[in-house]
Formats: C-alpha cells, structure tokens, sequence
C-alpha cells in the first residue's frame, strides 16, 4: 500500500523524469538488440532497422507503458488544459463575461455575509472573543406586557449582582455622559465618555500601554476617588501625536485629571458605540466632581444609570446566569411617581415607561458580541433580514448567469462534440475536457472573487471603525462552493447533453439548436431579470432611506446659526413630576437659558424637544377625513415643544400655525403635524381644527388626552427630532437640559464665547454638548454618506452583474442564430428589421421578467418599509423607477450583440456554422 | 526461428514474475531469457514486456533499480518484491490446478 502510494506520488511528481527513465530503458534494450544483430554479421544500418522492426512502434508502446503506469491522466489533463485555454482565447467575451460574473458575485456575497457576521457575531473591536464574556442587560416590560424598553442598572444592583459568586465571577459597569475635553490650552470640545467601575478593564481583558492604567479593584471600590482618565488610541494620536506621555493631564469639564494609560487602537468600549464613540474612560468615583454632583448615584437604588457585563462563572450557562440577574431585577422596581431622563437619551418616553411600571423589571444574559442594545438589535434584525434578502439574490442571480452562460457555451459546441465524437474520442473523455473548461473557469472567477473580497472587506474595515471586519475563510469557502458548484453543474449538464445527441444530427443541425435550448436560455433570461429586480428594489429603498436619514438635519445655511446646547444634569436620573417639582440644577438651568437669550449676538434660546410619552391616537369620529389610515390607532411620540421652535428652524408651516404660549392653556392639547402624517390621517382635508384622542399610561393607569391639530409643517423639511409619527405639543414637559440657541452671526464663532459665560457664571453646571447643528449635521451626514455610498456601490454592482448576465446570455443566442440571420438578410431582410426582431423579443422577456418579479419586489418594499425606520418610501416610485432602469440595461444587453449579429455579411454568416 | 505460440491471457505476468524470482534481470535479457526457456516457443515482443513490467511494477510486484551491467552500461534491473512472491506463489497454484484439470479434459475421450 505505502509502496503504491510511493509510485503514486513520483508518478506526479517525476512524470517528465518517469518518461525520461522509459526512454532510456527502451534505448538501451534497442542498442543491445542492435549489438546483437550486427554479432551476426548485420550492416550497423539493417540491425538497427531490424531491431526497431523486432521491437515494434516505439511510440505506441511508450503510450500503453504510460497507460500501465496510469500517468496517462495527466498527459490528458495536460491536454485538456491546453486545449481549454486555447478555446477560451477564441472566445474571450463569453469567457471574460463568465470570470467577471462569478468574480463579482463571489465578492460581492462573501463581503456582505462578512458585513452581518461582523455586527452580529463578533465582539466590539478590540474587545477579545471570550465565551465567558456577557452583558447583563436590564429590560423594562410595558404595563400591557406588549413592549420592552432598556432599563438601566443601579450601582445596589451591580453589587447583588457581583455577590452571586455561583453565576458570576466579575460583575463590572459602566455610564455613559458627554462632557467637555480642553486638551493644553486648545478650545474645550464635547467628546463622548465611559465613567467605569475599577474593574472594568479587568473583566474585560482589554490593556491599556503608556501608562499604570486606571486603578485596578473590585466593584465595591468604585467609591474610593481616582482622578485618573485611559483616553483612547485616537484621541493619543489626534493630540498628542502618539508620543510616549510622562506625566500629561487633560481637563474635563474644568477638572483635570491624570491621563493614566491608552487603550488599545480599535477599542471604544465593551460594546458596540451608538452614536459619539468613547474617547475617554474615567473611574465612575470622578464622576460627581467631574459633572458637579454627589457620589450619591453610587448609593441610590433608584439610579438606574449602569450598563453591565459579566464573566460568568466557569461552567455557568447562559440560561443559569440570565435567572440570576431576572431574580435580582425583580428586587429593583423604581418608584412610580418618577420620570427619569435617561443619561444622554432625548427620548424621554422610553425612559419613563421604564420606570412607570413597578415590578416589571427583568434583566438578561447574553453573550458579549455583536450588538447587546435592546434597541439596537431590534433594529440589527432588520438589517440581517435585509442583508440576507439581498445576499441571497445575489447569489442567485450570479448562479443564474453562470448556468445560463455555461449552457450557452457548452451548446455551441455540439458540432465541435459530434465531431469529435465522430472521430473517436470517448464520452468520458469529452466530459471530462468540458469539465476541464468549466473547472478552470470557475477557478479563475473564484479567484478573482477573493481578490474582489478581500479588496472590499479591507476597505469597509477602514470606513467602519465600528465594526470588526475582518476576511473568514468559512464564509469564502461557502459562497465559493456555491458558486463554483453551479459552474460545474452547469458545465457538465450541458456535456452530458451534448455528447448524448446523436453524431449525425448534430452534424447536420449544427448550432442551430433545438426548441429545448431556447426555451431554458428564455428561462434563465426571465429568471436573471425576476432576481434582480427585487434586489434593485432593496438597495434603492436602503439608498432611499439613508438619503432620507441624512436630510433629517435643517439647511447648513440654518444649521450655521443654532448652538445645540447640552447640560449635564446630575447622574440623568432626573425627578420631573410636579410632585418634587424641577431640582436645583432644573432651575439654574432654566436661569442660565434666559441668561443665554440676553447675551448679545443671541437672537432666541428654546428647550430642543423631547419625546416626554408613546400614546396611542385615533382621529375623533366626526372629524375623519379621508386619509389612508384614518380610522386606524396610530402609536406616536410626543414631543415637548418650545413655542417658536419651527419658526426658529425656518421649518415652513403649510397650513394653520406654529406652536404658541398660548398653547399650554387651551383646553384641547394644540399640536403640530407634520405633512405625511397629515396626508395620511386626513387625505386632502384641511386638518387644522380636527381633533384626535390619545391613550397613554400615567403611572400605571391609563390615561386619556384629546389633541387639536393647529398646524402642518413641511415634512421635507424635517426638524432636529426626525420626522415619523412624532406630533408636536407646547403643553407636555420639555427636556430640561437641552437647548437650542439662535445666534444672530455665524454660530461656530460664538461657541467658545458661550462656553466661557456657562463656565464663569455656572461653574456647577457643567456643559456636556456644545456645538453647532451644522457640525452635527456634518457628523451624521459622513456616516449616512458611507452608508450610501455603500448601497450606491452594491446597486452598480448588482446592475452591472445582471446586465453582465443579460448581455452574455442573448449574445450567446444571437450568436447561434448566425446562420439563421444570415438567411434572413440573404433572402431580403433589412438589417434594422433583424435588430428589431431581437430587440423585441429580448424585451418581451424582459417584461415578463419584470412582471414575476413584481410580487416579489412588492413583497420586498412591503417588508423593508414596515421595518425600516425612516422616511417612507413611495412604493409606486421605486417600482417604477427600478422597472425602467431593468429595462433600459435588457434593451441596451439585448439591443448591442443584436446589432452586431446584422452587421454580418450574409455569405460570411451561411458559411459559420 | 520457429513459429512462436500465442501467449495465453494473464500468463504473461506469470512468465515475468517466476523468471525474475529466479533471477533479477532487465527487459532485454528478461525477453531473451523466455524465449530461450520456452526453446523459442514463446516470442514475447517488446510491445507487451514493458507495459506489463510497468504494470507489475505499479501494483508493487517487481521492483526496479539502475544497475550498471557488467559491459560497463546502465541497465534497469527489475526483481520481485516479497508481495510479487506471494503473488507468484497464488497465481502458480491457480495455474496448476487450470492446467490439470485443462489436461483432465483434454485426455477424456
């Protein structure tokens, strides 16, 4: 066997010296013979003619000796190799069409299965992969059981938490705010931060360099002052120029503090960051002097301000540490009569219906990685089910034109085959040549796709500093196998096929091709055009809604003028009822605003909105118009609204008019809609007037308030709040610490001046945010430009395969109708009537195509738009638009090798087979 | 030269295999060397010696080294491996039994 196995392996590798060795040996047995011969008294010219004749045909034998030796194979392979490169320099379109098909669909999928395995099941960057690693994460029910809102942890909490020894061996956490970071003497700027437990870079496993590193301790340490700040890799790099620190210190928010390490280049934070990513990491014990409060929040069992992550005990599973932290929730209901104002958080709604609803706390164990928001991966669902949706299609439509094109090439051959086959060769053999083909084109297109892939990945891993990309064989390997399975498949098919048909007829029927050929290259152009068109569709409405994202922020022109102003109230648990009524820095708060409004060079100061309820709408019956969902409960925010807020953001008011002072008195709750929402409930119907009922929770109970529209603004000019299914009311309570003020001169100048006032007159309210709205808006808009960026890119490349495709298949078919438009022109027919005899008939294809497919894309916007959070999309619109751009690439696919096949010379065309 | 016979199917590796367990040699002597064995009934030509050396030589039942001969040339020696007299050993009693029971028939009648 080990001998077999020997000779195997030299017979593959020495094959030329294994040949060189039969030839020696059969020279020298010639030689002798020849010796021999001449002994007898032979001329040297007859022996040796008489021992080539004793010995037979040389080449034959060395043939069968090598047939005996079983290398014969290779000089097969060899040849079909040859012969393979040779027949696809012949015909390079076809060819290249088919190595560009595979490539881009390789690359493409692969890249996008990379994309969801990296928000999905990786960790944040630079965070280890670590099964023990999980985020405790608190989860707050609805009263009716129907909705489940973040609930953050308290510190009481964390610490029962870190007591159960037998589900967990860490318990750690963090809080996250936006403060002030003056670096030397530079201008202060907000930046985001993660005020830690003194364990926290322990239980996560993430080193920091350049420094001791943040005190390290238990949980029950965290009290113990450390003035001490790890800022991160970035922000080292942006001012300090990476260089070694010895002994700096940054300000933040006026205190300075002790730059004790860097974290590691990618890192920026245990989880995923939404929105501002952490610079800046500073032991939880600072944080009262750094946001002017007290260490209470350390104590209290209603501050519920810590996010957690854990390392499970060894042995522990999931499910046992998720009843732990569900037993240990239960114990921290927060009192009903509170509203609290989530640290950062606009929405005040979600906070609150945390807190409403005694008892109704739980907590969950998940692993750590991928997303761990409860929001966020609600939101992640939808992003895979889309990015599937669109994996999948692409992969069929790739496998599609890689079917439809081997088929096409393969039965182009016939005459090729038949005559081949008429001439001896063997079926084996000839499968085996096309398989050759087939293998060596797949070969060429996967590798090509892995170029493709590596290219993009390492692209989006650098314009996604938030996600972990990074290749994965596995999911190379997958896409691959499909893909080069379906070229194999569909090479051999076709082989199988064409060898099976009878010489003779082939000969005599060459290339004209039989009904059965045309109707699967028409199967395949339908199919090809059914799967594209609704990825089209997906991508446009991804593209649709970023752009639409994008624009939630007002004009630069506005932008240019508005400071938003952020303050960080104590520890963002914040009592708002009217029972406590507004705290201290409430009040200071409300102070410094119409100080701020006095200053010269401010124009006008207003609370920014805020989301104070979720409430359940209906119009009132008599007032009904005659919108699409006028009948129907709709589920809005709403927004605390300052009086003269859209006036302040130049939002025009289409009908009726903006919020005023007034408005808190009526007797009717006054609102502001926004135009879609207006269309919707009431049609064409002026709806300044009409009146709708809203159902919400107060404390448990339900509630109820009636709300009259007084005006409509333009939802194309959207406010700062983003635009769905928010109505806008001067009488429910406003975010106490966020304000917008309106310069009269260029805002970004009058920034540091603000800054300076707040600081010299409010020195115990610190100021988390301060920027302008057109700063913010920049921000958003790069990330939302990469995003579309992102989806323009994949929405080429999807048109661009399918018209690939498109192009390939009906040139393949015009091409085997040579003959046949060669008889037609012969016998009289105008060239332009032969393009339009295949320009109709590819685009009859193309409709029906487009006419399958319609149910699908419809199903696609259906689900895409019910799910997408977002401006909605005209459905009519994208159909449209996408139908068009489908037919316009089948006409121009099918319009271009039409053209071509007329121009041809008759006599040239019945002479080509 | 007399007229040689035609060789029996499959009794060709047996003549190579029981001639070189008698004695390694290479492809000239081993075709000598059965014609002479068979006093000349036997012509084995070149066309069918090397492809069935190769083949034992595959299967792992001869084995074959350069040798330098004593004429001073280089020559390809093949012997039987210990498998090959195993083989050998198989095929010998297969044939015996064939050829007495062939020889049973033959003398019947």
């Amino acid at each position: 066997m080990l001998n077999w196995f020997r000779l195997r392996l030299r017979g593959m590798v020495r094959h030329g010296a294994l040949r060189q060795d039969m030839h020696d040996e059969m020279r020298e047995h010639l030689e002798r013979a020849t010796d021999r011969l001449r002994r007898r008294g032979l001329s040297v010219a007859d022996a040796r003619a008489e021992a080539r004749r004793e010995f037979g045909n040389a080449t034959v034998i060395e043939e069968e000796a090598r047939v005996a030796r079983r290398t014969g194979w290779m000089d097969a392979l060899r040849g079909d190799l040859r012969f393979a490169a040779r027949h696809f320099s012949r015909r390079p379109l076809a060819s290249v069409t088919i190595v560009l098909v595979l490539a881009l669909g390789i690359g493409v999928n692969s890249a996008l299965f990379s994309m969801i395995q990296a928000v999905t099941l990786r960790p944040a960057p630079g965070m280890p992969d670590d099964r023990d690693l999980v985020r405790i994460r608190g989860v707050q029910w609805s009263d009716d059981q129907s909705q489940r809102f973040p609930r953050r942890l308290s510190f009481p909490e964390l610490l029962q938490l870190s007591e159960r020894r037998e589900a967990f061996a860490r318990v750690a956490g963090w809080v996250s705010d936006e403060v002030m970071l003056r670096v030397g003497t530079g201008e202060p700027r907000s930046v985001g931060a993660q005020f830690v437990t003194p364990n926290f870079f322990s239980t996560t496993g993430v080193g920091t360099h350049g420094g001791p590193g943040l005190r390290a301790g238990s949980l029950q340490d965290a009290r113990d002052e450390e003035m001490a700040v790890v800022i991160s890799h970035r922000l080292w790099q942006e001012e300090f120029g990476g260089a070694p620190m010895t002994t700096a210190s940054l300000d933040v928010n006026g205190v300075p503090l002790r730059i004790a390490g860097v974290a590691p280049a990618k890192f920026h934070g245990a989880t995923p960051a939404s929105g501002r990513p952490a610079a800046l990491w500073i032991p939880v014990s600072a944080r009262g002097a750094i946001l002017r409060g007290t260490s209470q929040a350390l104590v209290s069992r209603d501050s519920g301000i810590f996010s957690a992550i854990a390392r499970v005990a060894p042995g522990v599973s999931y499910g046992q540490a998720g009843a732990v932290a569900a037993s240990i929730a239960k114990q921290f209901a927060t009192p009903a009569s509170a509203l609290s104002l989530g640290a950062g958080a606009g929405d005040v709604a979600e906070v609150r219906a945390e807190t409403d609803s005694r008892g109704r706390g739980t907590s969950e164990v998940l692993r750590l990685r991928g997303e761990t928001e409860l929001r966020a991966d609600t939101e992640l669902s939808v992003v895979i089910a889309v990015f599937g949706t669109v994996c999948l299609l692409v992969l069929l439509v790739t496998c599609t034109n890689v079917s439809a094109l081997m088929v096409g090439a393969a039965v182009s051959r016939r005459r090729e085959i038949a005559v081949r086959l008429s001439l001896g060769a063997s079926r084996m053999r000839l499968v085996r040549q096309l398989l050759t083909e087939s293998t060596l084109l797949s070969m060429t297109g996967g590798l090509a796709g892995l170029l493709l892939y590596w290219w993009i990945v390492t692209l989006l891993a650098k314009q996604l500093p938030s996600a972990e990309m990074a290749p994965d064989v596995l999911t190379v390997g997958f896409t691959m196998i499909f893909a080069l399975g379906t070229g194999l498949l569909f090479g051999l098919s076709p082989a199988l096929h064409a060898t099976r048909a009878g010489v003779a007829g082939a000969l005599k029927d060459a290339g004209s091709g039989s009904r059965q050929r045309s109707r699967l290259q028409k199967g395949f152009v339908i199919a090809q055009i059914v799967f594209t068109q609704p990825l089209l569709v997906v991508l446009a409405m991804m593209l649709g809604a970023t752009v639409g994202q994008n624009a939630r922020f007002p004009s630069e022109r506005v932008g240019e003028r508005i400071i938003a102003l952020r303050f960080n109230l104590w520890s963002g648990y914040v009592v708002v009822t009217n029972a406590t009524g507004p705290s201290e820095k409430e009040k200071l708060a409300a102070t410094m605003k119409d100080r701020i409004a006095q200053l010269p060079g401010v124009e006008r100061v207003v609370h920014e909105p805020a989301a104070t309820r979720i409430v359940r709408v209906s119009v009132v019956p008599e007032d009904r118009g005659n919108g699409e969902r006028a009948a129907e409960a709709k589920r809005v925010h709403v927004e605390g609204t300052a009086p003269g807020y859209f006036g302040m953001l130049e939002i025009p008011i289409l009908r009726g008019r903006e919020l005023v002072a007034e408005d808190s008195l009526a007797s009717n709750e006054a609102i502001v809609i926004d135009s879609d929402m207006a269309r919707e409930l009431w049609g064409s119907m002026d709806p300044v007037g009409k009146r709708l009922t809203g159902v919400f929770d107060q404390s448990g109970r339900a509630e109820q308030g009636m709300y009259e529209v007084v005006g409509v603004f333009d939802a194309a000019h959207p406010t700062t709040r983003g635009t769905t299914d928010r109505i806008y009311s001067a009488r429910a309570p406003r975010a106490p610490d966020q304000f917008l003020v309106r310069t009269t001169g260029p805002a970004t100048a009058f920034v540091p001046a603000l800054n300076r006032f707040l600081r010299a007159e409010a020195p115990e309210l610190p100021v988390g945010r301060l920027e302008t709205l057109a700063e913010v808006g920049r921000a958003m808009s790069r990330d939302a430009m990469r995003v579309t960026a992102g989806s323009a890119a994949a929405g080429v490349l999807a048109l661009l395969l399918a018209s690939l495709g498109l192009y390939g298949v009906v040139a393949l078919a015009v091409g085997q109708r040579t003959r046949e438009i060669g008889v037609r022109v012969a016998i009289g027919a105008k060239p332009r009537q032969v393009v339009r005899m295949f320009f109709l008939s590819g685009l009859k294809l193309s409709i029906v195509g487009l006419g399958v497919g319609l149910p699908i894309s419809l199903a696609a916007v259906y689900f895409a738009n019910i799910q997408v959070v977002g401006p909605q999309l005209d459905l009519k619109l994208v159909a449209l638009a996408v139908g068009i751009a489908v037919l316009i690439v089948a006409s121009l696919a099918t319009w271009i090798p039409a053209r071509r096949a007329a121009a041809v010379d008759p006599l040239t065309a019945l002479r080509a087979d | 030269m007399t007229k040689s016979a035609p060789l029996l199917q499959g009794t060709l590796d047996l003549i190579v295999l029981q001639l070189l367990r008698a004695e390694p040699t290479n492809g000239y002597d081993l075709a000598l060397r059965i014609q002479a064995t068979s006093s000349q009934v036997l012509n084995v030509n070149a066309g069918s010696l090397y492809p069935a050396l190769y083949r034992l030589e595959e299967k792992g039942l001869i084995r074959a080294e350069w040798e330098e001969t004593p004429h001073g040339r280089k020559a390809k020696v093949y012997s039987v491996t210990t498998s090959g007299r195993k083989h050998l050993t198989e095929q010998r009693e297969s044939w015996e039994r064939f050829s007495a029971a062939l020889g049973a028939i033959l003398r019947t009648t």
